[in-house]
């Protein structure tokens, strides 16, 4: 009973930690929220397949701009993944779902 | 960097001319054709363009003269042979001032090469980055200019830059007609079985391509009844092969197609993706990488990113170009030759 007992403070510390804190991957970058879950969006692994080939797989800009400290607001994020931007960035509604384009925001806006 | 590279484009040049030796039909040779000194000892990091030549079993290539109507580009064509002509990564809606602000001018030279050639290629492969963010003006752009090229027929498969947005949709329909999947398909010309494929539309996470299990079920069947004596050349816009992981020069699971083809006598395996040539040769299969005719990228390692890199000005079209393959019937190799639009 003891060690279950152990083990529920133990999850729910995992829990709050989770919460508090953006997760991270091994080599350091943020997952994108706090979605560490099997089967949950992850924001990270969706910027690594849609968006790394031209910010970089640290998201420190190549062909496109460093994505660190953007200043702007979740609604303007999600936009400009949604249209792109005529002649610069690829519009990625014909692709990706609402809530992975949240998934992205939350962890475009992890970024520091 | 530019004196690097002119180091690099020499280099290719001296081991693309001693294939192109071993290849050249007027040449008496009582082997297959093949200069494997050339290609074993080349693997090549330069912004050239390239004519291949495939006949039996190995490769061997030449410079594309830089004039067409050039008497060895001309030689190379002969009765019961057919050559076809490689071009890639036109990114069409790129514009960066520093790099290339005119993608439509550099594709019109390339096209000019290609029609200016001394005997109409059969047919032109793009291996992908027809777009820069697959808009369809950008499309529309590519299919107006491709239509302009003196050749029978253009064949496409799609690079990641085609697919991003919409996961090939605005893609297939202009250029997947007739195609299977996310756009894979073959065809026979004069005794040489053509397979193109798609590798860019689940890219992994660590950027590698991929082709995927239906894809590669398709390729196996598609192989199963065919001659091991059949040339075959397989095309895809990200290498198949693992040219350089750490930017996702490479594709993930194909091993397992290049499995698939170990049986044949002679594969070419002919991709584009990181512009510039690499080739290399590994048993009876021949791997080469095409230049762009958008903009160069860095050498594998070579710069912090695999991002557009910045040339001299006035030597970009150093750094941009088309490569041409020439089938010789009888013979067991590819000549392919590469040649830059300066």
């Amino acid at each position: 009973m003891a060690a279950k007992f152990l083990t529920i403070i133990a999850l729910a510390a995992f829990g709050l930690t989770s919460l508090a804190q953006p997760a991270s991957n091994p080599d350091g970058h943020p997952t994108g929220g706090s979605q560490p879950a099997t089967g949950a969006i992850n924001g990270r692994t969706l910027f690594l397949r849609n968006c790394a080939h031209c910010h970089g797989a640290t998201a420190h800009g190549d062909d496109g701009p460093d994505l660190h400290d953007l200043g702007f607001t979740d609604d303007w994020i999600a936009n400009r993944i949604r249209k792109g931007k005529a002649g610069q960035m690829t519009a990625f509604a014909g692709k990706l779902k609402l809530a992975e384009i949240a998934a992205l925001v939350a962890y475009v806006q992890s970024l520091k | 960097m530019h004196n690097e590279n002119q180091k690099q484009n020499t280099k290719l040049i001296k081991e693309v001319s001693l294939a192109a030796d071993a290849v050249n039909p007027n040449q008496k040779t009582e082997n297959d054709g093949v200069d494997r000194r050339g290609f074993l000892a080349c693997m090549a990091w330069a912004g050239t363009g390239m004519l291949w030549t495939v006949a039996g079993g190995t490769l061997g290539s030449m410079l594309l003269p830089r004039r067409a109507g050039a008497a060895d580009a001309d030689s190379l064509i002969s009765k019961g042979s057919f050559s076809f002509v490689q071009i890639s990564d036109s990114h069409i809606g790129f514009n960066k001032e520093v790099i290339n602000q005119n993608v439509v001018g550099t594709l019109k030279q390339a096209i000019a090469r290609i029609n200016a050639m001394p005997v109409a290629p059969d047919f032109v492969l793009h291996t992908g980055d027809l777009t820069h963010l697959a808009s369809a003006d950008e499309f529309d752009t590519v299919d107006q200019l491709m239509k302009t090229v003196k050749t029978q027929q253009v064949f496409y498969v799609p690079g990641e830059h085609d697919v991003t947005g919409d996961n090939g949709k605005s893609y297939l329909d202009r250029f997947g007609k007739n195609t299977k999947g996310q756009g894979w398909y073959s065809f026979d010309h004069s005794g040489v079985h053509f397979i193109g494929l798609v590798n860019v539309v689940d890219i992994q996470q660590n950027g590698l391509g991929a082709l995927g299990q239906d894809q590669l079920a398709w390729l196996q069947a598609d192989l199963k009844d065919r001659s091991s004596e059949m040339p075959i050349v397989v095309f895809a816009h990200i290498p198949l092969w693992m040219v350089y992981p750490e930017w996702g020069w490479g594709t993930d699971d194909g091993a397992q197609a290049l499995t698939c083809l170990k049986r044949f006598g002679s594969v070419t395996v002919l991709n584009g993706h990181i512009h510039q040539t690499v080739k290399k040769v590994e048993g009876r299969m021949t791997f080469h990488t095409a230049m762009s005719t958008a903009f160069p990228q860095p050498e594998p390692g070579k710069a912090p990113k695999p991002g557009p890199l910045k040339v001299e000005a006035g030597k970009l079209n150093d750094f941009l170009g088309i490569t041409d393959v020439n089938y010789v019937e009888g013979r067991s190799t590819l000549a392919v030759v590469d040649s830059t639009l300066s």
